[in-house]
């Protein structure tokens, strides 16, 4: 695929600018914006609505997982967290660039390891002997060979393009698991309305990923 | 570092294109720099590493059971030994995790001495999320409060975290997250007694897998750094053990129950007793040569 000239120019531009920040993904001036990202009562209720919700009142705790960051337009970042069992989180994004900001798209995604055998079978030949020892002619002999290949497959365990493209999940878990957030950055054609916010310039948004949770099913003796 | 790599390339490609801007010919020459192009739009994708604080560790295992037991803890004596980076940066991240357990449970007059050791050396290690007059008297007005004990100490904890790392002083960092994951692994191995297969401490304890992956991960990206890599290696060798563990997998499934997205299935790790024996020592012997500065 063939750049124009102006866009070779705007990545070479700002991808210095950019990728100096998103080595560590970090910017002090998005600092804190996953703050902002929790679901609004009215978001929450107009999702519950209809919904058989399981009733549960404890308190949502803001979760060390979180992250902020600064991203290149149409950047791809993989977060890694781990869930443990038992307890319920909830998973949301949100942007102060207006292109950015409820476009975001995530999924949360599993990698599994998964065995095969594979059988492969050669046939040599080999020397025959009469009961003297001497060679007497050739027999053809099969042999197998057995070899154990792992394969490493990734799930999609929820996709928010499938789910009217909606910011925020709630979800718990079975198992402790280790979960990859896989965040897409949505590309901007026109990244002029930008460069008035300072928190995302030309080429760049600051993205927050704030992780909660809550007491979740099947817990004891929380406190 | 790849990135490095590109930037690099990114900053050449600029110093390059800039003289062409004034002249016609030379955006030819420009036009056909396809290999940079292709590097420059192809950056490879950023992968983060995020790990869960002792204090949350701390707080899955109270559900279950447990109890505050003083003389798990690294003495507060113990931080005379430790004079340089390495030992201050783990022992920062053992101090902190023992404040958190301390914290979660009630332990309130040891907690304060905790608070007081792990601010000391956030200092030293120049980690701008030192506590203020106002944090103590927080504390000594929440004292015999568990809950805001906890909360405190984990936003402080949180606080080094976010400071450390947007200071790209990531080798520091992992170190600190290896000491206190090593001392919260010490601290719940303790609380868990004998192996029993029922026992769900346990269980949660060989969950722990997936936190150790993630530490080791992380501090793959600072290996360059001697004293992050001899502590990863000391923890690849945990890891070694875990994954010497019988795991079974079922099929990983997710879908919508009571109003909320439901994930099952998936990896369980199962120890033996043989298993965790080995483990229960080698987390004893990292945890001694870390709180002894060896």
């Amino acid at each position: 695929m063939y750049m124009t000239t102006f866009n070779k120019l705007f990545f070479a531009l700002s991808l210095p600018v950019s990728m100096a920040m998103a080595t560590t993904g970090f910017s002090q001036n998005c600092k804190g914006i996953e703050y902002d990202c929790a679901p609004t009562k009215k978001q929450l209720d107009a999702d519950n609505a209809g919904k058989e919700k399981n009733k549960n009142n404890y308190p949502w705790f803001q979760n060390n997982q979180s992250r902020f960051g600064t991203f290149v337009y149409g950047d791809t970042t993989f977060i890694n967290i781990v869930v443990y069992k038992g307890t319920n989180y909830r998973i949301s994004f949100c942007s102060p660039d207006k292109n950015v900001n409820g476009k975001i798209t995530f999924q949360l995604t599993e990698t599994k390891t998964t065995g095969e055998t594979i059988t492969t079978y050669t046939v040599k030949k080999e020397d025959k002997y009469n009961d003297e020892g001497q060679v007497v002619g050739q027999d053809e002999v099969t042999e197998r060979k057995d070899k154990r290949v792992y394969n490493k497959n990734e799930v999609v365990l929820y996709d928010n393009t499938t789910d009217n493209m909606k910011q925020w999940k709630e979800f718990t878990t079975d198992k402790t698991r280790k979960i990859t957030v896989k965040v897409i950055i949505p590309g901007s054609a026109n990244a002029s309305d930008n460069s008035k916010n300072k928190l995302s310039p030309a080429g760049y948004a600051c993205v927050g990923m704030l992780l909660q949770h809550q007491r979740g099913p099947g817990a004891t003796g929380w406190k | 570092m790849k990135y490095n790599k590109i930037a690099i390339i990114s900053s050449l490609t600029l110093a390059i294109s800039l003289p062409a801007c004034d002249g016609g010919e030379k955006n030819d020459e420009f036009e056909n720099k396809d290999t940079t192009e292709q590097i420059l739009t192809e950056p490879e994708p950023q992968v983060f590493y995020q790990i869960p604080t002792p204090n949350e560790f701390f707080t899955v295992i109270k559900e279950i059971g447990g109890a505050g037991k003083q003389e798990l803890m690294n003495p507060l004596a113990n931080k005379e030994k430790y004079l340089d980076n390495k030992s201050k940066a783990l022992n920062f991240g053992v101090y902190s995790a023992d404040l958190a357990y301390a914290s979660c449970y009630d332990m309130g007059p040891i907690s304060f001495n905790y608070f007081k050791v792990v601010d000391d050396m956030s200092r030293e290690l120049d980690i701008n999320a030192a506590f203020d007059e106002s944090v103590f008297k927080r504390i000594e007005d929440n004292i015999n409060n568990g809950d805001s004990l906890l909360n405190i100490s984990n936003d402080k904890y949180f606080e080094a975290y976010s400071y450390l790392e947007e200071n790209e002083r990531g080798n520091i960092l992992s170190l600190v997250v290896a000491g206190g994951w090593v001392e919260s692994m010490h601290i719940v191995m303790s609380l868990a007694g004998k192996f029993a297969d029922s026992n769900p401490i346990i269980e949660r304890i060989a969950d722990q897998k997936y936190t150790l992956e993630n530490i080791i991960d992380f501090m793959s990206k600072y290996q360059d750094d001697s004293d992050v890599n001899s502590v990863k290696t000391d923890l690849a060798k945990l890891l070694d053990i875990f994954n010497k563990a019988e795991v079974s997998v079922t099929e990983s499934t997710s879908g919508e129950k009571d109003g909320q997205l439901s994930l099952s299935g998936g990896t369980e790790i199962k120890f033996n007793k043989e298993i965790y024996n080995e483990l229960l020592q080698a987390v004893k012997n990292i945890r001694t040569k870390i709180i002894n500065a060896e």
